[in-house]
């Protein structure tokens, strides 16, 4: 019997593979949506990437399909924030979209900086 | 005659247009639609921008309205001056190697852009494969061109819409 992959494993495979790509990221954590709307089959995974090299315009999620050739059997949603965007959300100074709340985090070091 | 300015924003808007329907091809029930109706979107999304730029310059080129191998030349410049404009800083030397290397590979998206018949892969028709195949566009799985894994995929889409908007202005 073949078993299937989870959303979460897709996630850490994500986290992981950006982690690994890009110097500049030092943390991922994972965005969760309201319980009920995260389970579902096609609520996208949601990562945030604390990124030195990225430009800063505050949270905006860039939408990805399913991959299956590389493992993303999921759509998948990246935000990509630097240091200081990073500190500002976590002061609750810059907000998440659509009532998302952090996750745990997936991969990288635990306060966000390397 | 059209002025250069309102072909500049006629392009931003085309691209603006393109880009927003790779977004709704990838959430949702239309996130099951193939991949490559997604990059087709972001190759028109990223020819267009790079058209809406080519009219910002002192002397636009004859081939500005009609060539489709501009990505690769255009799009990391404007990345690099977004880049720059927004951090104060220059692009660090291996994001702008990769945004290089995937403006190329979504230039090459492109059915009328195939390297001199050495990359017949495209979005939009179907090509012989090394095994004597023929293989459509929907059936590809695009091996190389994993934006969602790839930080510098989301890189560039992360500037595009604001390179579009001040190419609307």
């Amino acid at each position: 019997m073949v078993r299937s992959i989870t959303k979460d494993e897709v996630a850490q495979h994500l986290a992981d593979a950006h982690l690994q790509a890009e110097p500049g990221i030092s943390t991922v954590f994972r965005l969760l949506a309201a319980k009920r709307r995260e389970a579902a089959a096609d609520e996208p995974i949601k990562l945030l990437e604390v990124n030195e090299n990225t430009v800063e315009r505050g949270v905006q999620p860039i939408q990805f399909g399913p991959h299956a050739a590389s493992g993303i059997f999921y759509s998948s949603i990246i935000v990509d924030v630097t240091p200081r965007e990073f500190e500002l959300i976590r002061k609750k100074k810059l907000a998440l979209p659509d009532g998302w709340r952090m996750g745990p985090r997936v991969a990288g070091a635990k306060n966000g900086v390397k | 005659m059209a002025s250069n300015d309102q072909w500049r924003r006629a392009f931003a808007r085309q691209a603006k247009a393109d880009l927003d329907t790779r977004t709704f091809l990838s959430l949702k029930e239309a996130a099951r639609r193939p991949e490559c109706h997604r990059l087709q979107f972001l190759q028109m999304a990223c020819e267009k921008l790079v058209k809406a730029h080519l009219f910002t310059l002192p002397a636009v080129p004859d081939w500005s309205t009609t060539s489709h191998a501009v990505i690769a030349k255009h799009l990391p410049v404007i990345v690099g001056e977004y880049y720059r404009r927004n951090r104060g800083r220059v692009i660090p030397a291996h994001v702008l190697k990769r945004v290089r290397s995937l403006a190329r590979e979504i230039e090459l998206l492109n059915p009328a852009v195939d390297n001199a018949g050495q990359q017949p892969v495209n979005c939009e028709y179907p090509w012989i494969a090394p095994d004597d195949r023929v293989v459509a566009p929907a059936d590809h799985s695009w091996p190389n061109l994993s934006l969602a894994q790839d930080p510098i995929g989301n890189l560039i889409l992360k500037i595009l819409p604001m390179a579009i908007e001040e190419f609307l202005r």
